[in-house]
């Protein structure tokens, strides 16, 4: 009976950890997506697989997100700096139509950033984000290397060391 | 004894479906919590309106966080 009952005390523990289920962790493959461009909307599908050779960093903004607008300018700057770095920025806004307004709006659509669409949040929820903005590091090998949850002005130098470190690698 | 163990797996049922139900939303999921719509001041800009007015009528601003001078025009 004693055991029965543990079982049944047990259970919600279970779902819980169940819940409390962690995205992929740096060294980790990256989860490969394909989406759509968002500015384009129609420009053809691109993959992450298809940067494989190249650093990636893989950013995820929405417009309803005000620290997002302070990451992507500095973002541009990484990836117009250094040719050889990508940087996808991913939107996770339902409507197309505001992460549009949002680019126009605050003058962002900046160059050196690939702008793709995650309206169904597939890949936010593969990397299992735990902050607003994120972004992940991936390296030459499709492996994740770093990831950032949240956002503070402290952050930016710990990621463009990182970025570094990992553009530095054969 | 029977009633007990039904009464326990019941509870215990009851606090799984509840536990369940506090699903911790993802901060990629918050677009409509980010909505300036559900914002506690009860309606886009109302309390900015509201204490322009109040500065308004008060002939003085700030003691709060009314802006503008004192033709009530500002926004």
């Amino acid at each position: 009976m004693f055991r029965l009952r543990l079982s049944f005390l047990l259970l919600p523990l279970g779902i819980l950890c169940a819940a409390a289920f962690a995205g992929p962790k740096p060294g980790a493959p990256a989860p490969d997506f394909t989406l759509p461009h968002l500015i384009s909307g129609d420009g053809g599908d691109v993959s992450l697989k298809d940067y494989s050779g190249r650093v990636t960093v893989v950013d995820f903004w929405a417009s309803w997100c005000a620290p997002c607008a302070k990451t992507l300018p500095h973002l541009s700057r990484f990836g117009s700096r250094q040719p050889g770095l990508a940087v996808l920025a991913l939107s996770l806004d339902e409507d197309r139509g505001k992460a549009l307004d949002f680019l126009g709006r605050k003058e962002m659509a900046n160059p050196g950033l690939t702008y793709l669409h995650d309206s169904k949040r597939a890949v936010a929820e593969a990397y299992d984000l735990d902050g607003m903005p994120s972004l992940v590091i991936v390296d030459r090998k499709g492996v994740l290397r770093y990831r950032h949850d949240g956002y503070t002005e402290a952050d930016l130098k710990t990621i463009e060391a990182e970025i570094a470190a990992v553009s530095g690698e054969k | 004894m029977r009633i007990a163990a039904t009464a326990a797996a019941a509870f215990s049922l009851v606090l799984a479906l509840a536990l369940g139900g506090c699903a911790n939303v993802k901060p990629y999921e918050r677009e409509k919590l980010a909505d300036p719509i559900m914002n506690l001041d009860n309606g886009l800009g109302k309390q900015t309106l509201e204490q322009k007015l109040f500065s308004t009528r008060e002939a003085g601003t700030g003691g709060g966080a009314g802006v503008g001078g004192g033709c009530g025009c500002a926004k």
